[in-house]
């Protein structure tokens, strides 16, 4: 539904300007010694100092420019590879997306779904990657099996699987927090933040 | 004296890594390995610290954490437990709750004259008159008490971790008989964790001259089979669902299991008799410990009076130490009248039983071993008195956890020795509780003024309500009282047993110091441009950027632009959304058009208001709804509760965080907007109360003309993660025109011009519509709706009290909440007030008795304590007409 | 003092129930207790008899945080404790027994605007009713209490204070013994270890009391039963608005004395006072959810410790002895519910929440005198049952924001 669109960060259309989308976490990247570059309309941490020494524990891979769909209804799952499905409920899901086809897939969705709400920009998403990941979300979430819905660092979340680790989304206003838990957390593991490009190929989709 | 025996297999220090503390200021030298309690006493110390009440020397007892006779203040850290605390170097080490020292305490002068004026509860007949020197002899009364001193310097230090795990079977205790279940677990297929407070496990056989071997065989097979043995690890409680907190070093573990098997064996008795409390006189695991694990002698003559097995095993024990054990007395076989140790300056030198003086400078004595069951009480089990064996067993244990050994009431056949056995003879004082100071005369006493339950002769004495917690009195102050009230103890019962089992520091219990916190996307833009933050609930949100005067100024004569991102926002979609909304709102919605806006309150059920906000109709089923920026949460949840029971065809999604928003406010609001918007903003093509969606800067949005701040004004509504962006693109752009960023302040005083409520400060829990001065929200003339009976029910008995706007007539600013009196009494309250330059006054929205509810009315509000005149208007302060708004 | 060199029983244990009593008490607690005395003390009437199915004191008399305070936000409430209060402060010498009332102050924080309007309205109702309340700020909780940290580096910097001077900490089962020993002594019965088991009623009013050790003809009961209120009604088939939910609460081990006045933070729900025995004793706020078990949970202990240790990192190192609970009767309108019912003779005392016990004094000399006189005091009128019927509550919401 057009009515929708202002939802979209990628809805834009004025040539006139660029937007820019930003992660709340960027302020303590950037503390880190990140490397920035603009992509997708996003500007991303794509590499930090060290990172490829945090992967032998546990690294923490701010993602936001994925897509996150909100899904109601029982509708088909999208024909697309590089996206994740969670079914909440039987009338509710939640689609994960890489940033390049989160347009299509939502045209795609909108087809058969009842309803197809944006919620990109609401959700911020972090993976945890490494052999370690599974003894840190212990340290950080009482929840087990997953896909999961719960208490994650004492706000509400969900806990995915993906091929390399876990990916986490949260409500975006809390990324700041967040982040400075997770870093924290992190330390005892000797592990740390890695940037877009230092997650390995097939770690998500 | 030195006590330190030459090297013995298994000990636990390694002689190589000496390690040095002070105590006191005098330097104690101990190895890696020590506690500093064994250290200590392994350099010849025996007094360790002085009684709570009668500040009498006291000497180690258990060795094992259990009691308060070891307790010392170590870098500045109270109420620390020596005998179990590992050494450390350069430690400070100090007595603690003396007046001099550990070995000269000038209090222990109460101990020779006040016992006759200190009976139990000697604090409820006294100083009771006069009255005013109450506070006096209080001030004396808490500076006796407490143990010791916190530092008011410390700071949170270290770092705590919490954990969570699962497993099918926790095993707490790592004595033989918690190894072997561990093992027959594991061997099962169950996945298993043992926990153990020791550094290895092995509980009592530890304990034994030849322990040691069977204790690792048993320790490597369980590992062999897969058990996960943490230890040293203490569990600190069973909670609802089988939750055990486990401390692990640093870490606090929340354990789930399936079962839970507690093996943690028995808790050793003391025996009560006069002198027991002497120096040197201690339970047969305090003897077993120091010489097995830190090497040590206990002392040079010992005597061991024991009710089971327990004393010939420390007799093995002392015996290779070298103690010449001097008499042995088993309780099961010899039931001794009498018992009494006699002391010199506070530290043992002899006993006499029935009258035999034997010589000695130790006395291992125990009485009956108490089955720890404190773990299974926690999950319900009731414990009953088994009056064959002399102690508490647990019985009727729920599913889910279960016992053995010893914890279970595996203890064999012990003697049940005598409540006490002083006789009629000895005037010395016979401790029943060590940590609060309390004898066989004390209870005695209570029971004689008729605190005849064990409830409140505990209460009443304050036996078990030290720091040992009953783990060393309950049962003798049990059976002594139904000696004395000849009564059964199994009528008596016990004390609840409750978390945690054994104490755990806040620390542990806090873990983390991170607090949740909400952040709009343009959080550092704010701080950036000088904003100074707070809190709105979990929000951060700027308080104003310099002076919220200027803000107000910039507002009225130019534009400013305000982050309005923590408002909640929520899509209501489907066939029956008008439907719905018409009726858990008080509101009309269905005759909106697409692309309007109206200003909806939302009642509760019993039609007090609870949260206001925005209703715009995008297309016929679908509505945007925007709520408080702290109850987008609860009205959620309204919406979907209600929903649940009336089955709509219905969507709700709170997209509060996929959104963020700003407000662009003042007469040059348009002209700004102009230069950013892909659409035509004109005042006819885009009326006040219009929904429009266009792009902003290139950032796709909804704009929302509305206004809360009296002026022309776009709420633009767009993706959060683009906030930065399109706030900087509104002030590059708004510099031109002279836009200024403003806060929570000003917006408060724009708001109060326009006598817009703030639910929640003008109103409270008992405010409805009518009397909040909003009846046009109220529709009556359509189907039933939430809290419909209420809105009747006041306009039937007629309105009682108004919220209206009023001027002050003086300069004094009244605080927010202060009262409006009439005769006397309160009879209204100021819920917001600020002085505005634009209306030259001061102004401000107030309750007031409805018959006040008059425009030019007077009434009084209290000031400082004084009574200033107040006058009522009914009309905005400032564009009264709204012309500024709408144009 | 000389009492100190004298053992003499604090009450009688009488070994039967009489057939019948002028009134019968249902709870010993501090309620049932102080009523029996004043009906004693002040009208004279001693065929009285309490009865209490465990020991006196056993329900929330016994495990509450012993804060005594009259800063209320409401008119009604305010009149009602600040009277409570006032007999507290006389209350040891009247009974002669040291209740060890310490009148040490009670700061409710406020870090937060919205919770600083909240303090200034409370400071000003208090101040128009005699009560001496007022709103300070960081300086004055500072001097008020050196070890807490005023500054801005903490999470929630404290932006002032309601500072309640005549508000302290009081020995809980003292005001139950001294209540039980007067009311005793006056002739009052005392039964311990006495269900009641039935309530009978007969054309709208009360008959008699069956017990579980015997039967009571009497025409007049009250229910002091605070937590059990409701099953208590149940018998008479008399609808309370109430639903019950637990309170927790924990002890540290005792250190020298280090904290000199009650605290209270309205952010952090959690409040926290030292006893005179120098143990920390720390709250927070009710259970979010209806039940009636007596186990504490893992959660609170934890977010507790986390918010105390946000006002006072120095208790760091402190350790939890010993948590419990206690039952709590909840209003709709968080202020108490007293007075008669639509059953003759069938008096209630519930409502209670998380603040009875700071109302003994008062709730005993009103019931006293309704039981007495037959006619409601002024001062609890507006708590009648009747005010939910009628949509007039009486709501102090804010006051017990923070349970204590």
């Amino acid at each position: 539904m057009s009515t929708l669109a202002f939802l979209s960060t990628d809805a834009t259309a004025d040539s006139r300007w660029t937007p820019i989308a930003r992660s709340p976490m960027q302020r303590q990247q950037r503390e880190r010694g990140a490397r920035f570059e603009t992509r997708h309309g996003w500007e991303l941490a794509v590499a930090f100092p060290n990172e490829s020494e945090m992967l032998e524990s546990v690294g923490i891979a701010e993602l936001p420019q994925f897509g996150k769909l909100d899904v109601r209804g029982a509708g088909a799952r999208p024909s697309a590879t590089r996206c994740t499905w969670y079914q909440m409920t039987p009338q509710r899901a939640l689609c994960i997306t890489d940033a390049t086809i989160t347009r299509s897939v939502r045209a795609e969705l909108q087809e058969s779904a009842r309803q197809v709400v944006d919620v990109s920009s609401g959700l911020g998403s972090v993976a945890l990657i490494g052999p370690r990941a599974g003894e840190f979300l212990r340290r950080i979430t009482e929840l087990e099996s997953f896909p999961a819905s719960g208490v994650v660092c004492e706000v509400h979340g969900h806990v995915l699987t993906i091929n390399g680790g876990f990916l986490l989304l949260f409500p975006q206003e809390y990324g700041h927090y967040l982040y400075e838990v997770l870093l924290d957390a992190a330390v005892p593991f000797d592990g740390g933040p890695i940037g877009v490009d230092g997650v390995p190929r097939g770690t998500i989709w | 004296m030195v006590s330190r025996l030459r090297a013995r297999e298994d000990e636990r220090i390694d002689r190589g890594r000496p390690v040095t503390f002070t105590f006191d200021g005098t330097a104690v030298r101990g190895f890696e390995g020590d506690t500093f309690g064994s250290a200590m006493y392994a350099e010849g110390r025996r007094v360790f610290s002085r009684s709570f009440k009668y500040h009498r020397p006291r000497g180690l007892v258990c060795c094992a954490g259990q009691c308060a006779n070891c307790m010392a203040t170590v870098d500045g850290r109270p109420n620390v437990r020596l005998c179990v605390e590992p050494i450390r170097e350069g430690a400070d080490v100090n007595g603690q709750n003396v007046l001099g020292s550990v070995d000269r305490d000038f209090l222990s002068a109460v101990d020779r004259f006040a016992g006759p004026f200190t009976p139990p509860g000697f604090y409820y007949k006294t100083f009771i008159r006069p009255r005013r020197l109450w506070p006096l002899y209080e001030k004396l009364l808490r500076n006796a008490a407490g143990l010791g001193k916190l530092n008011p310097e410390a700071t949170r230090e270290g770092r705590f971790e919490k954990e969570h795990r699962s497993v099918d079977v926790l095993v707490v205790g790592g004595g033989s008989e918690g190894l072997q279940a561990a093992i027959e677990a594991a061997q099962a297929g169950s996945s298993v964790a043992l926990v153990d407070d020791g550094p290895e496990p092995g509980g009592a056989l530890l304990l034994t001259e030849s322990g040691d071997e069977p204790a690792r065989a048993l320790a490597n097979k369980a590992r062999e089979v897969g058990v996960e043995l943490l230890c040293p690890a203490r569990a600190v409680g069973v909670y609802e669902g089988n939750l055990v907190p486990i401390e692990y070093d640093n870490v606090l573990i929340r354990m789930r299991a399936t079962e839970i098997v507690v093996a943690a064996g028995v808790v050793e008795q003391p025996l009560v008799f006069p002198g027991n409390d002497l120096v040197g006189v201690m339970l047969p695991g305090a003897a077993s410990r120091l010489v097995r694990f830190w090497s040590i002698k206990p002392g040079e003559r010992a005597v061991v009076i024991t009710a089971d097995d327990s004393g010939a095993r420390a007799v093995e024990t002392l015996k290779a130490a070298g103690v010449r054990v001097a008499a042995t007395v088993d309780l099961r076989a010899t039931m001794p009248e009498t018992i009494v140790a006699s002391g010199k300056k506070g530290r043992v030198t002899g006993v006499s039983i029935d009258g035999d003086s034997v010589r000695c400078d130790l006395v291992v004595a125990s009485g009956s071993p108490q089955p720890a069951h404190a773990l299974l009480s926690h999950a319900g089990a009731r414990v009953d008195y088994d009056a064959g064996r002399g102690v508490f067993v647990p019985v009727e244990v729920p599913d889910g956890i279960r016992a053995v050994g010893g914890a279970a009431g595996d203890v064999g056949q012990p003697g049940l020795p005598r409540p006490s056995f002083g006789g009629s003879g000895s005037k010395a004082k016979e401790f029943v509780c060590i940590c609060e100071d309390q004898t066989t005369k004390d209870l005695r006493y209570a029971h004689a003024e008729g605190y005849d339950s064990i409830e409140l002769s505990k209460r009443y004495t304050t036996v078990t309500m030290g720091p040992c917690q009953g783990r060393l009195c309950h049962l003798n102050s049990v059976r002594l009282y139904a000696e004395t009230s000849g009564t059964d103890e199994s009528l008596i019962g016990t004390t609840t047993a409750r978390p945690p089992w054994s104490p755990v520091s806040l620390e542990v219990l806090a873990g983390r110091p991170h607090e949740p916190a909400r952040r709009t996307s343009m959080h550092d833009r704010h701080k950036k441009l000088g904003a100074t933050m707070m809190w709105t609930g979990e929000w951060r949100r700027p308080y104003a950027y310099g002076d919220p005067a200027a803000e107000v100024r910039g507002v009225h004569e130019a534009v400013g632009i305000i982050d309005v991102s923590t408002l909640g926002k929520i899509l209501v979609s489907g066939r029956d959304a008008a439907t719905f909304l018409e009726r858990i709102y008080p509101n009309r919605f269905g005759d909106m058009a697409s692309g309007r806006i109206r200003y909806g309150v939302l009642t509760s059920d019993a039609g007090r208001i609870t949260d206001d906000g925005t209703i715009a109709r995008l297309a016929d089923d679908t509505f945007y709804v925007t709520t408080t920026s702290t109850g987008a949460g609860a009205v959620v949840e309204w919406f979907e509760w209600w929903n649940a029971i009336w089955g709509y065809e219905l969507d709700v999604v709170n997209v509060t965080g996929s959104l963020a928003a700003i407000n662009v406010a003042g007469p040059d609001a348009r002209a700004l907007m102009e230069r950013l918007v892909d659409i035509p903003v004109d005042a006819d093509s885009f009326r006040y109360l219009d929904a429009r969606q266009g792009h902003v800067a290139g950032v796709p949005s909804l704009l929302l003309r509305i206004g809360f701040v009296g002026e022309l004004g776009y709420e633009i509504h767009f993706p959060s993660v683009q906030g930065e962006f399109l706030l900087d693109a509104l002030v590059t752009e708004g510099a031109d025109f002279g836009a200024v960023p403003f806060g929570l302040e000003s917006q408060r005083v724009l708001r109060l011009e326009k006598a817009h409520i703030l639910v929640g400060q003008d109103t409270d829990s008992e405010s409805n519509l009518l009397e909040a001065s909003m009846p046009w929200i109220l529709k009556l003339d359509k189907g039933d709706f939430v809290g419909r009976w209420s809105a009747e029910q006041v306009k039937a008995r007629g309105l009682e009290t108004r919220l209206v706007g009023f001027r002050l007539k003086t300069d004094d600013l009244p605080v927010e909440g202060g009262q409006i009196v009439g005769d006397g009494q309160p009879v209204g309250r100021i819920t917001s007030v600020r002085r505005s330059e634009a209306a030259d006054a001061i102004i401000g929205l107030a309750w007031v008795p409805a018959d006040k509810a008059v425009e030019g009315a007077s009434f009084e509000a209290r000031v400082d304590g004084e009574l200033i005149p107040a006058e009522v208007t009914l009309e905005p302060f400032y564009d009264p007409d709204g012309e500024r708004l709408r144009s | 003092m000389k009492d100190i060199f004298r053992k003499r029983r604090m009450w009688r244990a009488p070994t039967r129930l009489k057939d019948s009593y002028d009134a019968v008490v249902i709870g010993g607690g501090s309620h049932g207790l102080a009523t029996a005395y004043y009906l004693a003390e002040h009208h004279g009437m001693t065929d009285v008899c309490v009865l209490e199915k465990s020991y006196i004191g056993s329900g929330a008399s016994g495990r509450n945080t012993t804060i005594i305070r009259s800063n209320y936000r409401t008119p009604e409430g305010a009149r009602f404790y600040k009277r409570s209060v006032e007999l507290y402060e006389q209350l040891s010498q009247e009974l002669d027994f040291n209740l060890m009332f310490s009148q040490i102050g009670h700061l409710t924080l406020a870090h937060s605007d919205r919770a600083m309007i909240t303090m200034a309205e409370r400071a000003e109702v208090n101040q128009l009713f005699g009560i001496e309340s007022r709103l300070i700020y960081p300086d004055d909780v500072k001097d008020l209490c050196p070890e807490i940290d005023v500054s801005s580096d903490v999470t929630w910097p404290i932006l002032g204070a309601l500072y309640h001077e005549p508000g302290g900490i009081i020995r809980h089962d003292a005001v139950v013994w001294a209540y039980a020993r007067a009311a005793d002594r006056l002739g009052a019965e005392i039964h311990q270890n006495t269900e009641v088991t039935g309530i009978g009623v007969s054309n709208g009013r009360v008959t008699g009391v069956q017990t579980n050790r015997g039967s009571i003809e009497c025409d007049t009961v009250v229910n002091c039963t605070a937590g059990w209120s409701t099953t208590l009604a149940d018998m008479v088939s008399v609808d309370l608005p109430i639903w019950t939910s637990i309170l927790q609460a924990f002890v540290t081990e005792p250190v020298k004395p280090f904290l000199d006045v009650v605290i209270v933070s309205s952010q952090m729900h959690v409040y926290l006072s030292q006893t005179d025995r120098g143990e920390f004793l720390i709250g927070a706020e009710v259970e979010p959810y209806s039940t009636y078990s007596n186990r504490g949970t893992l959660p609170f202990l934890e977010s507790s410790a986390r918010h105390v240790l946000e006002l006072f990192p120095q208790l760091s190192g402190c350790k939890v002895l010993r948590q419990w609970t206690g039952i709590c009767d909840m209003s709709p309108d968080y202020s108490p519910i007293m007075g008669m019912t639509e059953v003759e003779g069938f008096l209630v005392d519930c409502g209670w929440g998380t603040y009875g016990f700071k109302a003994a004094p008062i709730v005993g000399v009103t019931l006293a005198e309704l039981v007495a006189t037959r006619k409601t005091p002024d001062l609890i009128e507006p708590f009648k049952l009747e005010r939910f019927y009628a949509d007039r509550p009486v709501s102090e919401l804010a006051a017990a924001a923070v349970s204590h």
